[in-house]
């Protein structure tokens, strides 16, 4: 699928980009009431049904309580925030239709080239909607639908109506409801019974301004034997006070379908993020989440799978990196509801400079999960006496033939790797990198290579700004 | 303090957080929250304590209270305020290389609210026996504190066997001093609800934490078991070991080991093996680690919860033995695998018969 290139030939994320100073069509602030959401609605043209459903969230959101172990969200205050932004861009299928100012936003990025290498499709949101949106003509054919969301709400609203906030509603907790009632942007994807998309198609997310909250929405649904790897990346600039990112990713994975799903977030240091991600497994369906996580101030994400038919089979691998003062808490869901179903979780955090990184995970076999399969294994790396790592699993098990292995260790470089490096001519800075890079080796491995070089790099660069650690 | 004030409290620290649950019933001591009593006719098994073969050096009763104990957390925990503030036996014990035995006697109704002051020194062992008629409808709560000197060892075996009609509480904090060890052996079978923190904190240097603890639950049996310990000096160890079986009953065990700035070269360790028999059984597990520096030199912990292996099965099938003698022999080999480890095991080799008796094997 992708070829090899040098690691210098590759576009690298810039996080140099300032402030875009492009103007917004529509600003939708302060205090989330049912006015707002219902400008929100009139504004994309909504059917009645969407407008029911996000003031029944708007509901919920008033009456859940906030999660009262949340740590590191005592700045955020919904109502300075600005919920919804509306560029006054049109969106477009071509780089060169895009004003300048934004184009090179993407090109700093290195978004056309990733997308001309690697991508069989690619939509690109700047502020709350997609202003870029584009994919490759002979899959249109076959019938696979790569949609702005707010448009498949229109377009293809019994099919969107079947799956929308189906898999994770908006009841679940405060902030999956605040996601319902204000979400905007975000790509619907739906893919045919039989097809295979072999190159993957990417969402990438932009928050372009402080005080700025996103709330894109994506859905996934691949019908019975297809295929599909959905890439997700995330970025943003630094600005002097903090943004708000509080997305969702619904997959339904249709019978013996297969679902790779792919974060590489990179947030701003200065971004509180949420995220709600969750799958629905029928029979003999896979559904594989990796998740990078490097970006952020403060992060709580636990990619999480129902397996509710027969032999369906789950992987959810995380990287974590919990630098400076940061907080991390990420971490791995499976709900075996189904017999001989299995699930994997791998998950790696590193944690330095004071930064703090959380595994929370739940394993739960239910009743009915017959002769099913869990494995989960955590491991924290400190790498300084002020960097902190919590494992906070739990496992469940209802079926006396179901089986939960778990193992977690939390460690620090070992200093006979680090001597034997050394010994080979490396410096201390240089064998510190390789060794970090060593220990997420196994879960990159699972991306595509040209993510992988960019993971990679972005860990490197981490370390450069550290002048290694010791 | 009133009803209502004990009410205003939770049953657990932070309610709503994924990772907190207790998965304790904690509508088994609502009754007795609603209506504490003082406990009447104090009995206990006296099959269970001739099968153990010890001779208790004290039974516990109800006395007059000295200074009440302070216990911190009482204030973020329901049913240790209750405990607290229906308190009516109290006990200080110090051990200077010596075995003392307890046995804590169940009400037939009412509560018995218990607090030992203990503080060893030397090479020390005590007894905590808590064997109770399997009918009796009291409440026991009990707490203990508990010291170890400098360069100390005590030996702490908890045998635990309730009653199928009344749940039970036990709450033990330990603080351990420079090269103090202390060793937990913690066998639990049986009760309609017995729930059991075992909190160790290590301050002193080198000092050492392992407990093991063998649980069974059969039919109608509910046991939670939350070993929590925390270090903060250099070179100190924590091992927690747990193994339990369910036999339509219930187990959860939740194991916290944390270190925290200073555990220079430390080594933390939580396992956890529990094992559901039959399709009604449900085994819960939630090993934490918190690690707040990289200087410990190793923190680990580990969960396996699954049937017996067929395969074990099937080989001692092909040796002639039937499938409920087969799943007894493994059953019996893992228990005898943690016990092995400990020294003076022919109390827990007796003690192994009652959590052999309440998974019916």
């Amino acid at each position: 699928m992708s070829i090899p290139v040098p690691i210098e030939e590759l576009a690298l994320p810039q996080y140099d980009i300032s402030s875009i100073t492009y103007k917004p069509r529509i600003q939708l602030k302060g205090r989330i009431s049912r006015s707002t959401i219902e400008e929100l609605s009139r504004s994309k043209r909504e059917p009645e049904w969407m407008l029911r459903l996000r003031l029944r969230s708007l509901e919920l959101f008033e009456k859940l309580p906030t999660p009262n172990w949340l740590v590191g969200v005592e700045e955020l205050d919904l109502e300075e925030l600005t919920h919804y932004i509306q560029p006054d861009v049109e969106r477009v299928s071509s780089w060169d239709q895009l004003p300048s100012e934004i184009r090179r936003v993407y090109e700093k990025l290195g978004l056309p080239e990733i997308e001309a290498r690697v991508l069989s499709g690619l939509a690109a949101q700047f502020e709350s909607e997609n202003i870029y949106l584009s994919f490759k003509k002979f899959l249109e054919e076959k019938g696979v639908i790569l949609m702005d969301m707010s448009e498949a709400v229109i377009k293809y609203p019994d099919l969107v109506k079947k799956y929308f906030m189906r898999v994770f509603p908006p009841s679940d907790h405060k902030f999956a409801a605040l996601h319902g009632a204000v979400w905007s942007g975000g790509v619907f994807l739906y893919v045919p019974p039989g097809v295979r998309v072999e190159a993957p198609i990417e969402a990438f997310f932009f928050v372009a301004s402080e005080l700025e909250a996103q709330f894109e929405h994506t859905l996934i649904v691949a019908d019975e034997g297809s295929f599909i790897h959905f890439i997700e990346g995330c970025a943003a600039p630094l600005f002097k006070k903090y943004s708000f990112h509080d997305g969702m990713v619904e997959i339904y994975a249709h019978r013996n379908s297969h679902v790779k799903f792919t974060t590489v977030q990179n947030w701003s240091k200065n971004l509180i993020n949420f995220n709600n991600k969750r799958a629905i497994l029928e029979e003999g369906a896979v559904v594989e989440w990796a998740e990078g996580s490097l970006g952020s101030k403060v992060s709580y994400v636990y990619p999480s799978v129902i397996l509710k038919g027969r032999g369906s089979r789950a992987s959810i691998y995380n990287i974590t990196l919990a630098k400076g003062k940061t907080w991390k808490d990420s971490g791995a869901k499976a709900y075996h509801l189904a017999p001989e179903t299995s699930s994997e979780v791998v998950s790696k955090s590193i944690s330095a400079q004071g930064g703090v990184a959380v595994y929370r995970g739940l394993v739960k076999m239910a009743r009915g999960a017959r002769n099913s399969k869990a494995a989960v294994k955590c491991d924290s790396l400190l790498l300084d006496t002020e960097s902190k790592a919590y494992t906070y699993p739990k496992n469940e098990i209802e079926e006396d033939d179901a089986l939960v292995v778990h193992e977690a260790t939390t460690g620090r470089l070992s200093e006979d790797a680090l001597f034997y490096a050394q010994s080979r001519g490396l410096t201390e800075d240089e064998a510190r990198r390789l060794l970090v890079i060593g220990y997420v080796g196994d879960i990159l491995k699972n991306l595509p290579f040209e993510y992988q070089v960019v993971f990679r790099r972005v860990l490197e660069l981490e370390f450069e700004e550290l002048g290694g650690y010791g | 303090m009133s009803l209502k004030e004990l009410k205003a409290i939770p049953y657990q620290p932070v309610a709503d957080s994924p990772a907190v649950r207790y998965y304790t019933d904690w509508n088994a001591f609502e009754p007795y929250l609603e209506n504490p009593a003082p406990p009447v006719q104090l009995g206990w098994d006296d099959d269970a304590l001739r099968l153990l073969n010890l001779k208790p050096d004290l039974i516990l009763k109800p006395t007059p209270l000295k200074d009440k104990p302070e216990l911190p957390e009482a204030s973020s925990k329901r049913v240790l305020a209750f405990h607290l503030n229906t308190l009516n036996s109290q006990v200080n014990v110090f051990l200077r290389d010596t075995s003392y035995t307890i046995l804590v006697p169940k009400p037939r109704e009412g509560v018995l609210a218990a607090h030992l002051s203990v503080r060893a020194t030397g090479n020390s062992t005590l007894n905590v026996l808590l064997l109770s008629p399997a009918d009796a409808e009291g409440l026991n709560t009990l707490s203990i504190d508990v010291e170890v000197d400098t360069a100390s060892t005590l030996r702490l075996n908890y045998i635990i066997r309730d009653s199928y009609r009344a749940p039970s509480a036990i709450f033990q904090r330990t603080r351990l001093d420079k090269d103090s060890r202390l060793e937990t052996f913690l066998i639990g079978s049986r009760g309609r609800m017995t729930h059991m923190e075992m909190n160790q904190l290590l301050e002193g240097e080198a000092s050492e934490a392992e407990t093991v603890a063998l649980l069974a639950a059969g039919k109608f049996s509910r046991i939670t078991l939350e070993t929590s310990a925390e270090t903060r000096a250099p070179r100190t160890e924590i091992s927690i070991r747990g193994l339990g079986f369910a036999n339509e009953g219930f187990i959860a065990h939740k194991g916290f080991a944390r270190a925290r700035r200073g555990a220079m070269e430390s080594r933390l360790e939580v396992r956890s093996r529990l094992i559901p028999l039959s399709p009604t059984s449900r085994v819960y597990a939630a090993p934490v680690l918190e690690i707040e520096s990289d200087e410990p030199s190793y923190a680990a912990h580990s969960v396996a919860m699954g049937p017996l292996d067929p395969e074990h099965i099937f080989y001692i099938e092909s040796r002639g033995f039937n499938e409920a003698e087969a799943v007894r022999l493994l059953v019996k080999s893992m228990y005898a695998s943690l016990i092995s480890r400990m020294r003076g095991s022919s109390l827990y080799q007796d003690a192994l018969r009652l959590l052999l008796e309440e998974l019916g094997l």
